[in-house]
């Protein structure tokens, strides 16, 4: 749960200063938000943990820089896509070099309590990398296309026909 | 399908979307791991350059180790463990130039993997892959690190961190 954005201001505020508490229940309320995030995009559980453990040891080391023109839910979200898309492209790379293989990885951790909703997350954890990162961070995150297309260094239009593979893609999923 | 059956198909592909949480939480708790790493105490400036050139010293030789031995002729590796060390000891004559030499025995890495890579079985294949591409957010760290201002302590600590976890993946993958 995150806390009222005056309470929140005060954590952030105490964070700031040093007060790990005061992080500690940052952590807590925002924790779900960003595990979801990356979880969706890396459809890999343990990877997922890794990357919200480091997107909030960014978070605490670039606190100073927060300004506080965003809210800190937004500010920290944008941190830990940026972490996630970090670790995609450095593993993106090893495996164009090294692999022909994917990598052999468990599917996305199910949601629990929707048939339909199972489905759905897992068929995003099934699309291939880009077209998942699309899909989340348009269609779950609200992301625009010109801001994905410059997070992920495609064109728009590249942007938009991973969306519609994607959504092609999981429409095929959910009417099995 | 007719582009009436296309708008509804994306229309419930939303809705659906809409219903998936935004919140998921890990299944344990990371904040231990998170408060760990937040907990270090900065060294100061003129150790701190050793203890980096040390570090990255070992994250290269322990990358190296780990792509020799899991090859399946491990007893004679391309690239020995001490040219690794000995590039090592090259970066400490040269502070600033510790970055080009970091890159360097990465480099030499990547062409012992890559002769390698053939030899390797898929499960090998996957966790030499996947255990690169972290090396290479690591290195990736490093550079961030010194193109920031040296005097920067939560940048220090964050990298202290870095450095510790990378240590623990090679030694990890060095396992397999």
């Amino acid at each position: 749960m995150i806390a009222p954005r005056d309470s929140q201001a005060d954590l952030v505020r105490r964070a700031r200063s040093g007060d790990v508490d005061a992080f500690e229940e940052l952590y807590r309320g925002h924790v779900g938000r960003i595990y979801a995030v990356s979880l969706r995009m890396v459809a890999d559980p343990a990877l997922a943990e890794e990357l919200t453990q480091e997107a909030f040891v960014r978070a605490w080391r670039k606190l100073a820089s927060y300004r506080g023109t965003s809210a800190f839910s937004t500010w920290l979200h944008r941190l830990a896509v940026n972490v996630v898309l970090d670790a995609m492209r450095a593993r993106r790379r090893w495996r164009e070099r090294f692999s022909d293989a994917p990598l052999a990885r468990p599917p996305a951790a199910p949601v629990r309590d929707h048939p339909e909703a199972l489905d759905l997350e897992r068929g995003i954890a099934q699309l291939p990398p880009r077209a998942r990162a699309v899909f989340v961070l348009h269609e779950i995150e609200g992301y625009k296309h010109r801001e994905i297309a410059r997070l992920l260094d495609l064109s728009v239009g590249a942007c938009k026909a991973h969306l519609h593979r994607a959504r092609r893609r999981l429409r095929e999923e959910l009417e099995r | 399908m007719s582009d009436h059956d296309e708008v509804r198909a994306v229309r419930e592909l939303r809705a659906a979307v809409e219903r998936l949480p935004r919140e998921v939480r890990p299944a344990r708790d990371l904040w231990p791991e998170i408060a760990g790493r937040l907990d270090e105490r900065p060294r100061d400036q003129s150790a701190a350059g050793w203890w980096r050139l040390a570090a990255a010293v070992v994250l290269m030789a322990g990358g190296l180790f780990a792509a020799t031995n899991l090859a399946p002729e491990a007893r004679s590796p391309l690239l020995p463990v001490a040219a690794v060390a000995e590039a090592g000891s090259a970066m400490a004559a040269a502070h600033l130039r510790q970055r080009d030499g970091v890159l360097h025995a990465h480099n030499d890495l990547i062409a012992v993997a890559a002769q390698r890579r053939g030899r390797l079985d898929a499960v090998g294949a996957a966790a030499l892959v996947a255990g690169l591409a972290d090396l290479e957010r690591a290195t990736a760290e490093i550079e961030a690190a010194l193109a920031d201002s040296p005097r920067d302590r939560r940048l220090r600590l964050a990298l202290a961190a870095a450095y510790r976890r990378e240590a623990g993946w090679t030694s990890r993958l060095a396992r397999v």
